[in-house]
């Protein structure tokens, strides 16, 4: 991509279809013009906004133009762009534009500048989402119907990505499917294909059948047992595991 | 009996056996199999006590021939007693783990019959899980003292960690209180174990596919405040452990009154909490810290204080060492600044290699700096301006030692209980009809003064 290139600044605000590739190609003809525009959107939102807005393309050959860019920079850089993206939070766009500027300023070593405050903004991004994917890895929990596994997540961010590669390896011989009740994207495995649906609307398990039912009771009882009473300390346990994880685990229900 | 009335009885007791990490082993799927391990470990939940839960944590009997005095299952203690056969237990762990609950099984047992025929049964289970039910996942598995090397071999190559439970922390308070297990039947098999680690790693670099030993190592246990050992011993115990056996982990329980007994402390002592605590902080210090036993504790100082962490303690002993300049300070110095952790100090020692940071740079970095900022010096900041001693102490001292956990004394008002945790002193105070919240503030206010003086 362009070398030692910079951009100026320019009161316009780009939109795109919310894909990663949508957003290399906002990438890419912020190079062509060799403007940043003042904001990046997902959507079109043409009643809150003072500047004229263009909308971009998704064009696979400039993705992958840029992509190979990103792909020059090494792992770390690529990781952190593709992270960083997952995550959920406004302004992310204008943080990882930043942050690939100065990539294309300084090359592979931005990985070391991290007290950088262009790094630093998209190192947070990345933090984030992978917490909250270590998170799911943990608390995630499935129910069998009909020799299915199912689970219901509710993610911050986009994590079901994160979370294909883990399951996948881990259940190899299982079909399992798996969804964002946030972001309306659902996982799916059978046998050895795995693959990505959207949703229509959110989803809601069905009342287990008799087996699980009892699965589900045994795991409530051992998770009971295992309290020791004189050591109870329900701050801790929430400082452990916030609330907001709880929503769909077997034994935070009663 | 019905399934979930044993795992009932089995997990509850279990639940004193503190090890439920999965940590240590990063084992890829096989197609055929079920499971996987992490390297750092997964934790699944995290029960009404704030432990996490990892594994499926259960004896496989609590039908027991032994009589160890601190124990809830010793034979002479009236208790529901139960066993699961190998199939029921391979069932379980297999259930389980297929719906996300638990990283595997951890299993141990009380001494049903004899040691030998207590370690079959449980390699049985073990083998019927690894081999028919082609599990993948964790397995901890804990020696039964006093078994032949054999099965402490055979058990091996089916766990990914093995753990001999030491128990007590001396001799002494083992006969008296342990009199079927000798201190040889601990440390034999702990020396037996390290050693085919060792002879299985040199085999596994010439075959690859030699089978594993424990590839995540081994780990034990030891119960604090049944017996009258110093915090120093303690310590230096477990130091030596790690030296001498290579463990990868050593765990403290505090102890929790089971059983009138002359020889233990009565049935009304609350279990010492806060020293648990500050013995895994200074467990820490030396596993990751570089710290030794002796800096951390000596013969003249053989106890924790109470209301700081250990690196704090050490921190206010030797406050004539700082500030430090984070620009140029070596790692191992960076390590000892009152919050600074390894994650910082190694992010420090990576950007500074580009740039000197300032005070901002170490604030994107995530370091935190309401206790640095007292002993670190940085680009345009020449460490604080005669800071007083009773900030500096302030700053350092553990929430938890004065019942509030992350709290303000201040925001802490009369009715809130204290934290399980809190100081030796703060409890009594309450206990003698002092409002919590103000027993906390007067003792925090003595501290204060206490340790100015010392800085
Ligand atoms: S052998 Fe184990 S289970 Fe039996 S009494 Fe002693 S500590 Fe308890």
């Amino acid at each position: 991509m362009a070398g030692g290139k910079t951009l100026t600044p320019k009161d316009v605000i780009y939109w795109y279809d919310g894909s990663y590739e949508g957003f290399l190609c906002c990438v890419f003809q912020c190079y062509q013009n060799r403007e940043r525009p003042c904001d990046i959107w997902q959507l079109c939102r043409p009643e809150t906004s003072l500047f004229p807005q263009t909308e971009i393309l998704t064009d696979p050959v400039r993705a992958a133009r840029v992509e190979a860019s990103i792909r020059k920079m090494g792992q770390g850089v690529r990781r952190l762009m593709m992270y960083g993206f997952l995550n959920d939070s406004d302004g992310k766009e204008l943080k990882l534009l930043r942050f690939l500027e100065l990539c294309y300023q300084e090359g592979p070593r931005v990985m070391g500048q991290l007290a950088h405050p262009d790094v630093a903004a998209v190192m947070e991004l990345e933090q984030q989402v992978s917490h909250e994917a270590c998170k799911y890895r943990e608390v995630l929990r499935f129910q069998e119907r009909e020799g299915m596994l199912g689970a219901v997540i509710r993610p911050h961010h986009c994590v079901l990505p994160l979370l294909q590669n883990h399951f996948c390896d881990r259940l190899p011989e299982e079909d399992f499917v798996i969804f964002d009740n946030s972001h309306y994207l659902a996982l799916l495995k059978r046998g050895k294909k795995v693959e990505y649906l959207e949703l229509q609307e959110p989803v809601i398990l069905p009342t287990p059948e008799a087996q699980e039912k009892q699965y589900q009771e045994m795991w409530k009882a051992f998770f009971k047992a295992l309290t020791i009473e004189e050591r109870r300390n329900y701050a801790l346990q929430r400082s452990n595991l916030p609330k907001r994880y709880w929503e769909y685990m077997v034994e935070m229900q009663d | 009996m019905e399934l979930l009335r044993k795992l009932e009885i089995l997990a509850d007791s279990a639940k004193y056996d503190v090890a439920c990490t999965s940590s240590g082993s990063g084992r890829k799927g096989q197609p055929g199999k079920i499971g996987n391990t992490v390297q750092a470990g997964l934790c699944h939940t995290f029960t009404a006590d704030g432990r996490c839960v990892s594994l499926l944590k259960v004896l496989l009997t609590n039908i027991c021939a032994y009589d160890c005095k601190y124990c809830v299952n010793r034979r002479s203690n009236d208790l529901p007693r139960a066993a699961f056969t190998p199939r029921e237990l391979a069932q379980l762990t297999i259930e389980f783990y297929r719906r996300n609950y638990i990283e595997g099984l951890f299993l141990s047992s009380a001494v049903l019959k004899n040691p030998d025929y207590t370690m079959e049964q449980m390699i049985q289970a073990l083998e019927l899980l690894r081999g028919e039910y082609g599990f993948n996942g964790y397995i901890h598995a804990k020696t039964i003292p006093g078994a032949d090397p054999a099965l402490v071999r055979r058990l091996g190559l089916l766990a990914d960690r093995l753990s001999v439970n030491i128990e007590l922390p001396s001799e002494a308070s083992l006969s008296l209180l342990a009199p079927d297990k000798g201190r040889k039947a601990i440390f034999r098999p702990m020396g037996q174990i390290a050693q085919t680690a060792q002879e299985n790693s040199r085999e596994l670099q010439v075959y690859r596919s030699a089978p594993k030993f424990a590839p995540a190592g081994q780990s034990t246990q030891m119960i604090v405040g049944a017996t009258p050992e110093t915090d120093y011993q303690i310590l230096n115990l477990t130091q030596g452990l790690y030296k001498k056996y290579s463990l990868k982990r050593v765990f403290f329980s505090a102890y929790i009154p089971v059983v009138e007994d002359s020889r233990l402390p009565a049935l009304d002592v609350k279990p010492p909490l806060l020293r648990e605590h500050r013995l895994y902080q200074a467990d820490w210090l030396l596993r990751y810290y570089q710290f030794d036993a002796g800096e951390i504790l000596d013969k003249e100082n053989p106890n924790f204080n109470p209301y700081l962490d250990p690196k704090c303690n050490w921190a206010v002993n030797h406050y004539h060492l700082f500030p430090v300049d984070v620009n140029r300070a070596p790692y191992e110095m960076l390590l000892r600044v009152p919050g600074i952790g390894p994650r910082s100090a190694k992010r420090i020692r990576t950007a500074r290699r580009q740039q000197s940071l300032d005070w901002e740079g170490l604030r994107r970095l995530g370091v935190v700096l309401k206790r640095a900022q007292y002993f670190i010096t940085c680009k345009g900041y020449a460490g604080p301006h005669s800071p007083r001693r009773e900030m500096v102490v302030r700053s350092l001292l553990d929430p938890k030692a004065f019942g509030y956990g992350s709290y303000q004394t201040s925001m802490f008002d009369n009715d809130t209980p204290l934290l399980a945790e809190a100081a030796p002193q703060v409890q009594q105070l309450a206990q003698e009809g002092m409002a919590p919240a103000l027993a906390a503030k007067t003792v925090e206010e003595e501290t204060v003064k206490w340790l100015a003086a010392k800085l």
